[in-house]
């Protein structure tokens, strides 16, 4: 426990020695928890920030929290297996359950969003674009994050590290084709 | 060193958070009711609530009981049973956007209407397009209605259609042969015209269903019964008209019609306003199965013949 909080802090201050740790001892447990935290954070501040569109109940927050991490950890299972796959490439070898630890940790920031939507909330005339703003930094500071622990768990360099993100867009375009082929043949469904 | 500036930073950051919480709530920082331009703005919240109900599309009674997110007759009943029950719901809005329905599913929604008025309750109808023939039915059995004035709504009056696919089946070459143990066994069937006899039970059926229509009218709205006759050919009329023949109370939109609750409920402040479905489930709603529409389906299924309070 006092181990994983040490580590997560070691994210937010000193990312290598962080990584660096993770490579040594598995983590993905405390990977997991450490993400599972970090989208509760995220959905707690939403539901404050965007209270007057209407209160959430326990029961929809609960299915929007299990919604979002089952979400979270798909696409970060999809991105560890990409992501070891490309590096493999360039002969480059590693644990992928550490990377996929690393990914989790990388959403350390999101645990600020917490207090943070709090002292908007109150103190801010206008907390939701300011909120909207801190998401957009605090995520950009997550694939940095993640970026660093690619870099560094696959021995790669800049140019590397940087291809094998831009080569993660071919899902989003994947999956756009799906979706957008299932919406053809569902209409088409609807009119037979 | 930088560790630890960054673990004092994230611990003030929480604890100022903390304090904000603090402030939220021992401040009792008012959340606006929803619709309101910004969260800043306070108005004084009531316990008092009111249910919102939308009966949209055709009334029936689902085949298929115990349906999730079902808006069926019998889920609606459900609803407004549950309501009567709870002594924090002052209202409720039924916000009818209908073109009527099966009779026994209008009259079981208006049955639980009325239960819900006697209970103490108060009702109000909102209509939105269209509220006409079960959905005015329904609307009938609320306290007040409130329509555009462009709704359409009237149509009251009783329509049973029987399809008959008999020539079809002659020119494409198929038979049906019937073996019945009574007469009337097979009234209604499409494969051959309907017989003198037959013809007169359905109208007899049809103005069984009418008189029950006309006596909720005048129950409802404690209208004089030759007024809703005479209004009850199956005329539509737009809200305009319709308030002017006493068959709606206001025009407005459903912002008008819950202002009237509160009215009539005699709420206090801000009411809470529930609807019946979370967001979450209006979108797990749309995974539902569908079912067919092709009209041959309508004249071939298993409904050989419908008896409705339905606009055409």
């Amino acid at each position: 426990m006092i181990k994983t909080l040490e580590l997560l802090t070691d994210f937010i201050a000193s990312p290598k020695s962080a990584v660096e740790e993770l490579k040594k001892n598995h983590y993905s447990f405390a990977g997991f928890i450490s993400l599972l935290f970090a989208i509760l954070s995220q959905n707690t501040a939403g539901q404050l920030m965007f209270i007057n569109s209407g209160k959430q109940t326990i029961g929809i927050f609960t299915v929007n929290f299990l919604f979002a991490l089952l979400l979270f950890l798909v696409l970060i299972f999809i991105f560890a297996a990409w992501t070891n796959f490309i590096a493999g490439f360039w002969g480059a070898q590693a644990n992928v359950k550490t990377f996929l630890s690393a990914t989790m940790f990388s959403f350390a920031p999101l645990f600020l969003l917490l207090p943070l939507g709090s002292i908007f909330f109150v103190w801010i005339p206008a907390p939701a674009a300011v909120y909207v703003l801190t998401i957009l930094i605090i995520y950009a500071w997550v694939t940095w994050l993640i970026y660093n622990s690619m870099k560094s768990i696959y021995s790669l360099n800049s140019g590397q590290a940087l291809l094998i993100f831009a080569s993660t867009l071919v899902f989003p375009v994947v999956f756009f084709i799906m979706f957008i082929l299932g919406t053809v043949m569902l209409i088409a469904g609807l009119f037979s | 060193m930088k560790k630890e500036i960054v673990v004092y930073s994230i611990l003030a950051l929480f604890v100022l958070g903390l304090i904000s919480t603090l402030t939220i709530v021992i401040g009792k920082k008012a959340v606006s009711a929803p619709g309101a331009a910004s969260g800043l703005k306070s108005r004084p919240l009531s316990r008092d609530t009111i249910a919102v109900i939308n009966i949209a599309g055709p009334i029936s009674l689902s085949q298929r009981p115990s349906r999730f997110f079902s808006n069926d007759a019998e889920a609606i009943s459900h609803k407004l049973r549950n309501y009567s029950t709870r002594s924090e719901i002052k209202g409720v809005l039924l916000r009818i956007n209908s073109p009527g329905g099966s009779v026994a599913a209008s009259q079981e929604i208006y049955s639980e209407v009325m239960h819900l008025r006697a209970s103490g309750k108060t009702v109000v109808a909102s209509m939105g397009d269209l509220a006409a023939s079960g959905g005015y039915y329904v609307a009938s059995a609320c306290d007040k209605i409130v329509a555009n004035p462009g709704t359409l709504t009237g149509s009251i009056g009783v329509i049973l259609e029987v399809g008959n696919v008999q020539e079809l089946f002659r020119k494409i070459g198929v038979k049906v042969e019937t073996i019945k143990s009574g007469s009337h066994k097979d009234s209604g069937s499409p494969f051959r015209e309907l017989t003198t006899k037959e013809r007169e039970m359905f109208q007899n059926l049809v103005n069984e269903a009418y008189d029950q229509f006309v006596n909720a009218i005048v129950e409802g709205r404690n209208m004089d019964k030759d007024k809703v006759v005479e209004l009850a050919d199956g005329s539509i009329y737009t809200g305009s008209q319709a308030l002017n023949e006493g068959l709606v109370d206001a025009l407005g939109n459903d912002l008008a019609a819950i202002e009237l609750l509160k009215k009539l409920a005699k709420i206090e402040g801000e009411p809470r306003i529930i609807g019946e479905y979370e967001p979450w489930e209006q979108i797990i709603s749309i995974f539902g199965t569908s079912q067919s529409a092709s009209p041959l389906d309508q004249l071939m299924g298993k409904k050989k013949f419908r008896l409705e309070y339905s606009m055409e």
